[in-house]
């Protein structure tokens, strides 16, 4: 079995990858210049050296930097993020209770990227006319505008002048349609354009024609043999975006007050929640680790000729 | 009644016409070729025939009918019932003709179940049935492969089965051999000349009258558009009138053009003999062997190049060939065994220390285009070896009229880029750039593979000269025998990375020692003798088999 020999090497690399960035953050955190206590008690109380002392131990601060960074190693491998400082609660549940905001917003967005990014590559790849020309100009303005600007956009007409959704978040999917559509938007154009220059493409080589020469519709050209030819960047570009949206929608929650990672990313980073940070740093690791691997596994899937093990 | 009658076909694109007035007729069981060189409109007219010629073709006719049905008239969608099922459709290189993301029974299926409703078991088994009907091995097997997992023969013989699939009246194959060597394009003639004894009408596209002249009944030559001459191969190949088809025969290099020039445009004296060899040899390579994984790529190789000699390596595709001149050229290193340049250390020394040899041994390729920055103008390619070559700046422009002169093209090309070359005047500047270090050893990998048949000619023309005039050494490696047999003083023949075969070109040709190089040898296409004619006409038969789906109305 090749392909489980295969994965369990990439398996492996992930793991390695995992490993560095905790250590890099870790080294990194070392030369922060904030007090741990003072952000655990708060920057203007003032602290006994007996309850500093406590609280160091209590914390394992007070360890050789290398016993801790043994210690903070252990402790991840177990899965274990730790506490944060400010809210005593495990790292790992204030990911957990954001998480799933986030992930529903990036998943909705991306799904919804790429189905519009399949239906205006299907329509227009391999024709001109005016509907191309008009999905050509929008993509372009939709990469070359800031998520910010276009979100405040639909904000202000769809919330403020029609009041067709709600301007702050509440539970329902009203409240989900506009992030969404902010971040689908970024995300179509640039999906959109890769997938239709692939099209483009596979729509020139002889297979295509071997196809018409078969009695093939047009529409079954485009369906059956066209559109698998633009899947492969398809896949990279919204796995890769996946990726970006679970970490980084900061400003569109931000915009929209939409609890989420990007939220406490932002707290945690001001208030110098150092376990937190770390927390949050080795989970968009492993995330983007998983994505690349799942990832490689979906091209074999499309691609045939990327199945190492083929004969 | 004819299959397929045309009958002043017409097809133009804004601003060139394409086809200007082609009449023709194909009966069932017989096999009409028509023959050009690229740009004739030979595969313009193919593609009119099945309403494919692009949406900014006027495709006009007197008359253009297959069967009862009137081809200019029909619907997109009667179109669309026509191909496949009226009419299957046979593409030149079945690696990028079959779609890589399907396998080639999901492809074979395809073109079967668009024109046949059958039930999904049905399919698979007649897939099979298709598959071990064209001779592929396995077909159970083979069913769920990829294009890329099949050998050259296999994947064309797979995209032939999805051109059959419903049963075909009318079969067009458009250069159907001309990517596979010349052992695997006798085994995919011979089934379509099975397919044609079965009844079926062909109409043959090629490049090659060597190729259509076993199989065809009746020959077109087109020019530019236009019929320059047509006939039955017997009046064709023994009495062509048009200077064109002349001009066409005599391009094609083969033992009996050996020491003369190919192009007809200059006169076909015999050239002066071969110099006179120096001893030691230009290019020496020992038990040379190149593994990829377990495979032995090249397999205990020991060539000798001749100072002054050319010399020729054939073999088909995947025998070791590319492999063989990189490991010369020491862009890659031999896993044993080692090349000598002029008997010194070369494939042993490491790049900085060959860096300063290079010159004396290039690289002329088989595709240009590749092998050029499309940014660069031609003047740049060449500056930039002349300045490898270390030559001072201001004697640029000068040595570049110079080389551009010796392989036939002007200071007009020098500010061109590659893509507004033709294929033949890309690979002179090819030669010109590998000429601007002053080699010693020319290393020529397939160089005329990628050209036209006139163009091929002009260029191995050139290359004769230049080497004379230079004194140049060349291995020249080739799939094409004719091309071997012409410009080669010595042969080594190669199969699966080992030199199966070695002597002077004559000897070689004449009385073949190695098997493999038997069954080769025996494959290649030729131009019958008059005599063979005769013969050839009596075993002509046309039984129509009743497999034939014959066309609706």
């Amino acid at each position: 079995m090749h392909i489980a020999r295969e994965l369990f090497i990439r398996i492996l690399a992930g793991a390695a990858v995992l490993w560095a960035a905790a250590s890099l953050a870790f080294a990194v955190l070392q030369l922060f210049p904030s007090d741990p206590v003072q952000v655990i008690y708060g920057a203007d109380s003032s602290v006994t050296p007996e309850l500093r002392a406590a609280i160091r131990a209590d914390f394992g601060l007070d360890q050789p930097v290398l016993v801790q960074y043994q210690r903070f190693v252990t402790r991840i491998a177990q899965g274990d993020l730790g506490i944060s400082y400010q809210q005593r609660r495990t790292v790992a549940s204030i990911i957990g209770s954001e998480i799933g905001s986030t992930l529903t917003l990036a998943s909705l967005a991306v799904l919804a990227a790429v189905a519009m990014a399949f239906l205006a590559s299907l329509l227009t790849a391999g024709r001109p006319g005016l509907l191309r020309r008009a999905l050509s100009s929008f993509e372009l303005l939709s990469v070359s505008t800031p998520v910010l600007w276009v979100g405040i956009l639909l904000l202000t007409f769809f919330s403020f002048q029609w009041q067709l959704f709600p301007v702050v978040a509440d539970a329902g999917w009203r409240s989900l349609v506009l992030p969404v559509a902010t971040l689908s938007i970024a995300v179509f154009g640039s999906l959109s354009q890769v997938m239709r220059e692939e099209m483009d493409r596979a729509l020139e080589q002889p297979f295509i024609l071997t196809a018409r020469t078969r009695g093939l519709s047009e529409w079954a050209i485009r369906w059956k043999h066209a559109l698998g030819h633009a899947l492969i960047p398809a896949i990279t570009i919204s796995t890769e975006t996946f990726g970006g949206l679970l970490a980084g929608s900061i400003v569109t929650e931000q915009v929209f007050g939409r609890p989420g990672l990007g939220r406490i990313t932002l707290e945690a980073i001001t208030n110098h929640d150092i376990p937190v940070v770390m927390g949050i740093v080795l989970f968009v690791a492993f995330v983007f680790v998983a994505l690349n691997i799942l990832a490689d596994l979906l091209y074999r899937l499309v691609d045939p000729r990327l199945r190492v093990s083929s004969r | 009644m004819s299959l397929l009658t045309v009958e002043d076909l017409k097809v133009s694109f804004p601003g060139t016409d394409a086809v200007r007035g082609l009449s023709f007729s194909v009966d069932a069981g017989q096999c009409v070729a028509i023959v050009g060189e690229s740009g004739s409109g030979k595969s313009v007219t193919a593609r009119a025939l099945v309403g494919l010629a692009g949406d900014n073709a006027a495709v006009t006719a007197k008359s253009l009918r297959l069967g009862e049905k009137d081809l200019l008239r029909l619907s997109p969608s009667q179109w669309r019932s026509v191909r496949g099922r009226d009419v299957g459709f046979v593409l030149q290189d079945a690696l990028v003709s079959l779609d890589p993301l399907k396998t080639i029974g999901s492809e074979i299926a395809e073109a079967l179940t668009q024109h046949v409703s059958l039930p999904h078991v049905q399919v698979r088994q007649k897939v099979i049935d298709l598959l071990s009907s064209v001779g592929i091995p396995d077909p159970q097997e083979r069913i769920g492969q990829f294009a890329h997992q099949l050998s050259g023969g296999l994947r064309q013989r797979a995209l032939i089965a999805s051109a059959i699939a419903a049963s075909p009246a009318l079969l067009i194959a458009d250069e159907p051999t001309t990517a596979l060597d010349v052992i695997v394009q006798a085994q995919v003639l011979d089934l379509l000349r099975d397919m044609k004894a079965k009844g079926t009408g062909l109409i043959l596209i090629s490049h090659d009258l060597a190729v259509v002249a076993s199989l065809a009944d009746h020959i077109i030559v087109l020019k530019d558009g236009v019929v320059v001459e047509t006939g039955t191969p017997e009046r064709i190949f023994t009495d062509p009138q048009a200077d064109y088809t002349r001009a066409l025969l005599a391009a094609i290099p083969s033992a009996s053009t050996r020491g003369k020039k190919l192009a007809l445009d200059t006169s076909s004296q015999a050239l002066s003999e071969p110099s006179p060899r120096a001893d030691k040899p230009a290019l020496e390579a020992t038990s040379l062997i190149k593994r990829l994984g377990k495979r032995l790529v090249v397999d205990r190789v020991s060539i000798e190049l001749r100072t002054g000699e050319t010399l020729g390596l054939v073999g088909a595709s995947g025998s070791g060939k590319t492999t063989l001149a990189r490991l010369l050229l020491a862009l890659q290193s031999p896993d044993e065994g080692e090349v000598l340049l002029k008997g010194a250390l070369w494939s042993r020394l490491t790049e900085s220390e060959r860096r300063r040899l290079r010159p004396r041994i290039q690289l002329v390729s088989q595709d240009p285009l590749g092998s050029f920055d499309p940014r660069y103008r031609v003047i740049d390619i060449i500056a930039e070896a002349l300045e490898l070559a270390g030559l001072p700046k201001n004697a640029w422009n000068a040595r570049a009229t110079e080389l551009m002169a010796w392989v036939g093209l002007s200071d007009q090309h020098l500010p061109r880029r590659p893509r507004q070359l033709s294929g033949g005047q890309r690979q002179r500047v090819a030669i010109a750039r590998a000429l601007a270090m002053e080699p010693e050893i020319l290393i020529c990998d397939e160089p005329v593979s990628a050209l036209d048949v006139s163009t091929q000619a002009q260029v191995l023309d050139l290359l004769d000269d230049l080497k004379k005039k230079l004194g140049l050494t060349i291995l020249f490696i080739s799939h094409d025998l004719g091309v071997i047999h012409h410009v080669s003083d010595r042969v080594l023949v190669m199969h699966a990375g080992r030199i199966v075969e070695e002597g002077p070109v004559e000897e070689v040709f004449a009385n073949p020692r190695d098997a493999y190089t038997r069954d080769l040898f025996a494959a290649i296409p030729r131009i019958p003798e008059a005599s063979a004619f005769r013969q050839h006409n009596l075993s002509r038969s046309n039984h129509v088999g009743s497999d034939i789906r014959p066309i609706s109305a």
